[in-house]
C-alpha cells in the first residue's frame, strides 16, 4: 500500500556564521515522511539529527540560517510561509519533543497550565473544556490521580513523569508530525521501555507520523519503520529497516552496527571505528567519511553525494559498496 | 585471592541537617547503599549495575575513601580500611585508583597534559625527576594518545581522547584496582568500542582488578566477569556473568533485561514494562524494596526483607525463589 507522504524535504541546508568560520551542520538533505510512519534519523554528535529536527519547523536562531531548501508540508512549503502562517503549523501540526524534560517544562507554572494553554492557543477552547481535555491527556499518558497532578509543577515529578507531561502537551493538539529530539536519552532503562510503549501506542492509534531523532540505533531498531543515517551533516543511507540492520551497506553504517556490543554473542573485542568524525568547520571534498574508512579508493576523493540504489526501498551515497553489491548480484546471476 | 572485601556497607547522606531540623527531629536521610556486601578477586571485573540513583557510585567512592562509610567494612588484600594507619591510607591510594565519567570536568582545563599527569607522580614519587618524561611518554604511548601533545590543554581534545588521558593518569600510580564509574557513557558509540577495548587490554598487559560501574547491560556483558544488579541500595542479585545473563532470576533483573533496546529488524510490539517508579530513598518502603513494582509479590514481600541466598550458583535476594 501506498501511503500519503506528509512531510517532503527537498536539498535543506542549515549553516551557522559562527566566529570561527561557518558551521555547515545540515548539508543538503532530502528525505520524505509517509502518514503513520515511524521514521529513525541516526547519527553521532554532531551529525546535524538535532539541527534537521529543529530546521523543519524553522526553529533556526542566528547565528544559525536556513540557506536553501525546501520542506513540503502536505503540499504547502513551510519555507515560503510567513511567521503567522508557522505558528499554526509549530506546535499544532508539527510538535515536537525535546530531550531534556527539565529544560522543555516552563519551571513557574503548573503542568495544568502548560496544558490549557497548548489547548487555548491552538484549538480555541473555553477554559473549563479545555481543563477537562488536560486531565483527560494526563489520563491518558499514563499519570495517576491526573486531577491532582495538574496543580504541581514540573520540579515535583520525577524524569519520567515530566517526560510523560511533555508527550502530553505535544499531543494536546493532535498533530499530524511529531519531532521527538532524543525523548528518552536522560531517563533510565525501565522509564525509556515506559515512554517508548506509551508513544507507540498513541501513534498507532491516531495514525501520526513521528521522526524519531536519537544516537542509539539499537532503539531505533525496535521501533522504526525506516531509518536515514547521517554523517557530518549528509544523510549517508536510508532505507527499510531490515534492510540496513541485517545488510548495512556504508561502511559508516556498517561500523556503527559493529561496534555495539550484542547481547547474546559472545565477542572478543568490538570492532571499531578508527578516528573521528571531521570538524564540521572544515570539511573535506568528496566523501567525508574517507579519513576513517578501510575500503576508500581514489574515486571517493571527489564523488558526489548521490545516492545509489542497493535494493528496493534501501539507498546508500557509497559507491564502492553499491560496487561490491553488483559484483556480488552478478556473481550469482 | 580476595583483593577486596566490602562486608554490609551502608552510606546515609544528611538532607536536611540544620540546628533547627536536629532539634525538631526532622533531619531526613537519602538511604544511599543500604548494606551491601561483595569480594573482588584479583584480575576481575565486577560490575555494578542499576538504574540512577540506586547507589552504584555511592559505592565505589566509598570504597576509594572520598566517602566515610555510615556503617559496615572495607578490607584491602584482607586488611580492614578504617583500622589502617594515616601512611597506609596515602599508600592505599596508589594502589587504588578511579575513572571518571565525564571526561570534560575531570581533567583541570587550565592544566597541561604533562602537568595532568605529573601532580599525582611527583605528590607519590613514583619515578625520579629524570625518568618522569620518559614514564609520561610511555604511558600515553600506552593509552593510544600522541606524544607530541604533551604541552596541549584539556579543550583541544574530543572526549574519547580525553578519557584516555584521564586512564592515563589513573596508570600513572601502578594500581591494581580500579573503579571504572560510567567510564563510556558520555562518549559517542564509535568511540565507546575504543575506549572498551583499551581499558580490556591494559587490564591484560597490567593484570589490574576493574570495579565496572554501568547502567548499559551489553558493555556489561562484554567486559565484566561477574555482575551485581542493584536496586534502591541493595544488591539483587550477584554471580556469575555467564550465569546471570543465560537466566535472570530475579524479577527486577528480568525486567531490566527487557527493557534494553536490542539491535533488530523486527518491530518490536509490546516493551515489557515494569510500571511504576523508583521509592523514594529517603523513605524506604517496607519489606523487598521492590514490592511496588513487582507482579509477583506476595504477602510476605511486604514484610519481610528478603535476604541473598543462594540459587544456581548465584546469589538472589527474593522471596519467591
Amino acid at each position: 500500500m501506498q501511503r500519503e507522504k506528509i512531510l517532503e524535504v527537498k536539498n535543506l541546508k542549515t549553516f551557522f556564521n559562527t566566529k570561527d568560520g561557518v558551521v555547515k551542520a545540515v548539508n543538503g538533505v532530502n528525505f520524505n515522511l509517509k502518514k503513520g510512519e515511524i521514521l529513525g534519523i541516526v547519527g553521532e554528535s554532531g551529525a546535524g539529527k538535532s539541527v534537521t529536527g529543529f530546521s523543519l519547523l524553522r526553529l533556526i536562531d542566528p547565528p544559525g540560517e536556513i540557506l536553501e531548501g525546501s520542506i513540503k508540508f502536505k503540499g504547502q512549503d513551510l519555507m515560503k510561509m510567513n511567521e503567522r502562517d508557522m505558528i499554526k503549523i509549530r506546535g499544532k501540526k508539527i510538535s515536537m519533543i525535546f530531550q531534556d524534560p527539565m529544560a522543555s517544562l516552563n519551571p513557574v507554572l503548573t503542568i495544568g497550565q502548560q496544558l490549557i494553554e497548548v489547548l487555548q492557543f491552538h484549538l480555541n477552547y473555553r477554559r473549563k473544556k479545555a481543563k477537562n481535555r488536560a486531565v483527560e491527556l494526563l489520563n491518558m499518558v499514563g499519570i495517576s490521580s491526573p486531577g491532582k497532578r495538574m496543580k504541581h509543577y514540573p520540579n515535583q515529578l520525577s524524569g519520567g513523569m515530566r517526560q510523560r507531561v511533555v508527550v502530553a502537551i505535544a499531543l494536546a493538539s493532535d498533530p499530524e508530525v511529531i519531532i521527538a529530539d532524543e525523548p528518552t536519552t536522560a531517563l533510565d532503562v525501565t522509564i525509556q521501555a515506559q515512554i517508548i510503549n506509551l508513544m507507540q501506542n498513541l501513534i498507532k492509534d491516531r495514525q501520526t507520523s513521528l521522526i524519531f531523532i536519537t544516537h542509539d540505533l539499537a532503539l531505533v531498531s525496535e521501533i522504526a519503520d525506516r531509518i536515514l543515517v547521517m554523517y557530518a551533516g549528509d544523510i549517508i543511507e536510508y532505507g527499510s529497516k531490515g534492510s540496513i540492520i541485517s545488510n548495512p551497506a556504508h561502511p559508516y553504517t556498517q561500523g556503527l552496527i559493529n561496534s555495539i556490543p550484542v547481547l547474546d554473542k559472545n565477542q572478543k573485542r568490538l570492532k571499531q571505528i578508527k578516528g573521528l568524525m571531521p570538524s564540521p568547520l572544515d570539511l573535506p571534498a568528496g566523501c567525508k567519511f574517507r579519513s576513517r574508512c578501510s575500503k576508500k579508493t581514489d574515486y571517493c576523493k571527489n564523488r558526489d553525494n548521490e545516492f545509489k540504489k542497493i535494493s528496493n526501498n534501501h539507498y546508500s551515497t557509497c559507491s564502492e559498496a553499491c560496487q561490491l553489491k553488483k559484483e556480488l548480484i552478478a556473481g550469482v546471476g | 585471592m580476595k583483593l577486596l572485601e566490602v562486608n554490609n556497607l551502608k552510606k546515609h547522606f544528611s538532607v536536611n541537617d540544620s540546628f533547627l531540623a536536629n532539634l525538631l527531629n526532622k533531619n531526613s536521610q537519602v538511604h544511599a547503599v543500604n548494606g551491601v556486601s561483595f569480594s573482588i578477586n584479583k584480575g576481575e571485573t565486577l560490575s555494578l549495575v542499576g538504574e540512577s540513583g540506586c547507589g552504584k557510585s555511592t559505592i565505589g567512592r566509598t570504597i576509594l575513601g572520598l566517602y566515610e562509610p555510615t556503617e559496615g567494612e572495607i578490607s584491602y588484600c584482607g586488611k580492614k580500611i578504617s583500622q589502617m594507619s594515616k601512611k597506609e591510607k596515602f599508600g592505599l591510594k596508589e594502589k587504588m585508583q578511579m575513572i571518571f565519567q565525564d571526561p570534560f570536568s575531570s581533567l583541570n582545563p587550565r592544566q597541561k597534559v604533562k602537568d595532568i599527569i605529573q601532580e599525582p607522580i611527583r605528590s607519590h614519587n613514583i619515578v625520579s625527576r629524570e625518568e618522569e618524561k620518559d614514564y609520561i611518554l610511555n604511558l600515553l604511548d600506552k593509552v593510544g594518545v600522541d606524544g607530541s601533545y604533551l604541552n596541549r590543554y584539556p579543550h583541544q581534545f574530543s572526549g574519547g581522547q580525553r578519557q584516555r588521558i584521564g586512564i592515563a593518569r589513573s596508570l600513572s600510580m601502578e594500581p591494581d584496582f580500579i573503579v571504572a564509574d560510567e567510564p563510556i557513557s558520555a562518549l559517542d558509540v564509535s568511540i565507546q568500542a575504543q575506549i572498551l577495548n583499551l581499558l580490556m587490554d591494559l587490564q591484560d598487559e597490567f593484570d589490574l582488578t576493574f570495579l565496572f560501574i554501568a547502567h548499559d547491560l551489553s558493555v556489561v556483558k562484554h567486559i565484566s566477569d561477574r555482575v551485581a544488579i542493584m536496586y534502591l541500595g541493595k544488591i539483587f542479585e550477584i554471580g556469575d556473568k555467564k550465569d546471570i545473563f543465560a537466566e535472570p532470576l530475579h524479577p527486577y533483573t528480568k525486567a531490566l533485561f527487557n527493557s534494553i533496546p536490542e539491535l533488530t529488524t523486527t518491530t518490536k510490539e509490546n516493551f515489557s514494562v515494569l510500571s511504576g517508579n523508583v521509592p523514594d530513598p529517603i523513605q524506604l518502603p517496607q519489606g523487598c524494596y521492590f514490592h511496588s513494582r513487582c507482579k509477583y509479590a506476595e504477602k510476605i514481600c511486604l514484610k519481610k526483607e528478603p535476604e541473598l541466598k543462594e540459587v544456581n550458583g548465584r546469589k538472589v535476594a527474593c522471596h519467591q525463589l
